[in-house]
């Protein structure tokens, strides 16, 4: 127990010396090994072999080269354009507008900071140019784009569940509910704030021609999820599967259907793709290595009893839970924070009787939220970027916004049906 | 200097020759694998055991590129705040803490190589030594890499 209290501790020490995580881990890892007298000749490499050749990792470069594909083909301008439709004239509508799209955006990237960085490139500007403040614009557009790793597919989800073993279809699905609430939640907050500040409202409407043509032109974009979920859920495809098929539906609207996209285009795409999904998976296997030791020296059990010597209330539990995931997420990787606690609260948490994919969503959702959040919320740093303001004034403006990801955080912990009727409706449990 | 840099680059366009090819045949196989299930009507056996060890090596040569880019996930929020000289005695200490662990993943993965002499992949029956050399390459190339950025980062911390 000693042990891996004092390995735990030492993984933040080097995280805080700016070591990068997947060497901490790794070298934590070694040294974990080294003072057991185990043989780390032998763990090393077999722990970073079979945590990278794993076959449902596959999702990942899948997910994140569909996501950029489409981005790549055009498609941010057209979701923004039907989101403007579906919003209307209603007030603070071009806020609302963002978060709608970035809701579809969700559906198709599974990525908060391809979001960020899509979504704000085009709708901070414009949003700017129509009289909103430019931290606030960047503040809605942080916070909004915390829904794409929510809405399937989710890159997250798809490391949460090869972390702990949990079914990446069934986390999918579980995502719906909590994404769209996450969504119409920070709709509701720009309406309270718009009878306080008065956000602009767009006056000019659009002729039914024209709606019909943007609609039609959203049609391929969106027709990515649909795939990627009908095809999960109708049992067709694995989620492996399912990003393979997206990349090659991708594939097909940008070359044929849109003819936006060029061979020229492809190599920098898949360069980024392999950069991204390298860096991740370098993470999980060398934190296989520390795991191996943690599971070695019981620290999920040791951990599990602390917890329940504070309190035996899976209430108490998730409170506990919520707060240390939400200051992680404040400072920390997303996929990083996952690998290195999931598996130490995932067995306590299946103690507590909760189930295994309303756990993961509330994981994932605590350290999505902590993207949009000072110190170091990477998507926050982006769409400030995008708006030309300093971070903190972008800090105060998200800070209402976060408060409504908070309260839809806590409906979800404590209501748990909401992320888990679709999955039983599925059979998935 | 010029040698090292011919080298260096050719190094470079190697990872990412090698990555992006895996990627994209990786693609390629498990589509293909969808195709056959449900127009064949039959399964590609080896494809699992392929597309797996073709993910390895697409990370054991896009790890290094990665390093080479500085885009590894790190925290740097507390050491770029301290003072220039304690940072870059801190920088110094974390090299080398990320440096003896690279050592020791070349080392290991060189043993595992050579121990795994006589056994071969399930169905292919691909010796594994040539499976787990992987391993070994990648670990000497992220080693390299992380060398060429040790002086950089010391320095960025000294400015």
């Amino acid at each position: 127990m000693q042990l891996g209290i004092v390995l735990l501790i030492l993984v933040f020490v080097c995280l805080f010396l700016g070591v990068p995580v997947y060497l901490t881990l790794g070298a934590v890892g070694t040294l974990g090994l080294l003072l057991m007298h185990s043989n780390p000749l032998l763990v090393i490499p077999q722990s970073i072999y079979t945590g990278i050749g794993f076959f449902p990792l596959l999702a990942i470069p899948f997910f994140i080269l569909a996501g950029e594909l489409m981005n790549k083909a055009g498609i941010t301008a057209r979701l923004i354009r039907f989101s403007n439709m579906l919003i209307g004239r209603a007030p603070a509508s071009l806020a609302n507008s963002n978060i709608l799209a970035s809701m579809f955006f969700g559906g198709i990237t599974g990525s908060a900071q391809a979001d960020t960085s899509a979504i704000g490139s085009v709708m901070i500007p414009v949003m700017v140019k129509e009289g909103y403040s430019p931290e606030f614009s960047a503040a809605v557009t942080a916070a909004s784009s915390t829904c794409g790793p929510i809405i399937p597919p989710s890159i997250l989800m798809v490391i949460y569940c090869v972390t702990v073993g949990g079914s990446i279809g069934a986390m999918f699905v579980g995502g719906i509910v909590p994404g769209i609430l996450i969504g119409f939640g920070l709709i509701l907050m720009v309406l309270i704030l718009d009878r306080k500040y008065r956000f602009p409202r767009r006056t000019d409407t659009i002729p039914f021609r024209e709606k019909v043509r943007i609609t039609v032109d959203a049609f391929w974009p969106l027709g990515m999820p649909l795939i990627i979920v009908g095809g999960i859920l109708g049992g067709v495809f694995t989620p492996t599967e399912a990003g393979a098929t997206a990349v090659i539906y991708s594939l097909i609207v940008g070359f044929f259907v849109l003819k936006t996209l060029t061979v020229k285009d492809l190599i920098p795409l898949l360069r980024n793709t392999v950069l991204l999904t390298s860096a991740v998976l370098m993470i999980i296997s060398c934190a296989r290595v520390l795991s191996w030791v943690l599971t070695v020296v019981q620290v999920q059990i040791h951990v599990g009893e602390l917890i329940r010597s504070i309190s035996t209330s899976p209430f108490i539990f998730l409170v506990l839970v919520n707060v240390l995931l939400l200051f992680m997420g404040t400072f920390m990787d997303g996929s990083a924070s996952v690998i290195i606690l999931a598996p130490i609260l995932a067995p306590i948490a299946a103690q507590f009787g909760i189930n295994p994919i309303h756990f993961g969503l509330i994981v994932v959702l605590n350290l999505i939220i902590g993207q949009g959040t000072p110190p170091l919320g990477l998507c926050l740093f982006i769409a400030c970027g995008i708006a030309r303001c300093p971070v903190e004034k972008g800090a105060l403006a998200i800070l209402p916004l976060i408060l409504a990801e908070v309260v839809v955080l806590l409906v979800v912990t404590y209501i748990p049906e909401l992320v888990l009727f679709i999955p039983r409706m599925f059979g998935y449990i | 200097m010029k040698t090292f840099k011919t080298i260096d680059n050719a190094i470079g366009m190697v990872e990412d020759a090698v990555s992006i090819g895996c990627l994209v045949i990786i693609i390629l196989i498990v589509s293909s694998q969808v195709f056959f299930r449900y127009v064949v009507g039959s399964s590609l056996l080896w494809a699992d055991e392929v597309v797996a060890n073709l993910l390895v090596l697409m990370v054991m040569f896009g790890a290094p590129a990665v390093t080479r880019r500085f885009l590894h996930t790190d925290l740097r929020m507390i050491v770029n705040a301290l003072p220039p000289r304690l940072g870059a005695i801190v920088r110094v200490f974390s090299s080398a803490i990320g440096l003896l662990f690279l050592g020791v993943f070349v080392y290991s993965a060189a043993k595992y190589t050579f121990d795994a002499r006589g056994m071969v992949t399930t169905v292919l029956k691909v010796p594994m030594p040539y499976v787990y050399s992987m391993m070994l390459v990648g670990s000497v190339l992220m080693l390299f890499e992380y060398i060429k950025t040790v002086p950089k980062m010391v320095a960025f911390a000294k400015r």
